[in-house]
């Protein structure tokens, strides 16, 4: 039935000629447009790793702790606890106590602890006291009123403001002559 | 498309391979040479986009088959409305080199237009092309007992077909 005349004109029927450069075109075509892709898919890549770089970059910056007192910044140079200050001074059981609001921006975990007198942690969203202690592990900003006794005398007290990479040292000082109160922060390492 | 995919085939050389086979195929399913070259261009786009990798080259075949036949019943699906091409103009469009195996040529593919498609694909890839059984049943995705009861009831009805047309 199908005999080899049959078969051989058959296979004679081939793809035109024409139909070769078209397919090697949309080959080539597709390459185009792969290297396309790829430059793109780089382009990307990088754009990507120049932003992790940046923003790695100002890490540090953002990551510093930041201690305030009424809002300012406390450094080497003395804070007197002035007259604004005096309504700090209260009486608790009879007992004068001088307290010293301190705000603590952190970024990681931070160890707060207090030579002498006790913290009074504060939420600062909502204001409720979170708990009362001599110490206190935060990984967030915190409201502190550093509360210590009316000293009879010249008094030095010592509060400790720790993270991985820093250590701070917030000192009260109380000069019985003059009846002020300074505060300083060192930045110990 | 990865960075890191593997380089392609030289697809010139599987086209240098494959073409004849796929527009032979194609051609006596669409009975149209601009059908048959548009499918032929499509299964190579298919193959230069999705960079299929096969074990072996009877695996490369039976995927390009597969791909070729079932483009053309797309085509199929899609002309249904269509009246074919009537094949004279297949034809005038021959490049041939006799006029004994143009018109030979011609008795073929009228013979195979005259197949339901079920028959036709398994004719033609067994009987002209040369594939085993097993190939074919590969190839179209059917089992060995479909094919070969097709390629028993197609070849009967090409014969009568023959037998017709010689009367004629």
């Amino acid at each position: 039935m199908i005999d080899k005349n049959i078969k051989s004109a058959y296979k004679s029927i081939n793809a035109p000629k024409e139909l070769r450069e078209k397919i090697v075109a949309l080959d080539n075509g597709t390459k185009k447009q792969t290297n396309n892709k790829i430059y793109l898919q780089i382009a990307t890549l990088a754009a990507c790793f120049v932003l992790v770089i940046a923003v790695f970059a100002f890490m540090p910056l953002n990551r510093n702790t930041k201690i305030l007192i009424d809002g300012q910044t406390i450094s080497g140079t003395p804070i007197i606890l002035n007259g604004a200050n005096t309504a700090q001074l209260v009486n608790v059981r009879t007992q004068q106590t001088v307290t010293v609001p301190i705000s603590i921006d952190v970024k990681n975990t931070t160890d707060i602890s207090a030579s002498s007198g006790t913290l009074v942690i504060t939420d600062i969203k909502t204001g409720n006291i979170i708990m009362t202690d001599t110490k206190y592990t935060t990984d967030e900003k915190v409201s502190i009123l550093w509360q210590n006794d009316m000293p009879d005398n010249d008094s030095v007290y010592n509060m400790t403001v720790k993270t991985k990479k820093e250590c701070f040292t917030i000192t009260l000082k109380y000069q019985k002559s003059t009846d002020t109160r300074t505060v300083t922060c060192t930045k110990t390492n | 498309v990865s960075i890191f995919s593997h380089n392609k085939t030289d697809v010139a050389a599987v086209y240098d391979k494959y073409a004849n086979l796929l527009y032979r195929i194609a051609l006596t399913h669409v009975l149209n040479e601009e059908d048959a070259q548009d499918i032929i261009q499509d299964v190579f786009a298919k193959y230069i986009t999705a960079s299929p990798v096969f074990n072996d080259d009877e695996y490369e075949r039976a995927w390009f088959i597969r791909v070729t036949v079932n483009r053309c019943r797309d085509i199929l699906r899609r002309n249904k409305l269509r009246n074919h091409l009537p094949i004279d103009d297949y034809t005038h469009t021959l490049e041939d080199t006799s006029n004994d195996m143009s018109s030979m040529r011609v008795e073929i593919i009228s013979a195979l237009n005259n197949l339901p498609e079920k028959y036709k694909a398994v004719i033609v890839l067994h009987h002209f092309e040369d594939l085993t059984v097993e190939q074919t049943a590969k190839a179209l995705g059917l089992s060995v007992s479909a094919v070969k009861m097709r390629l028993s009831r197609g070849r009967d009805l090409l014969k009568t077909i023959l037998e017709k047309e010689a009367i004629q």
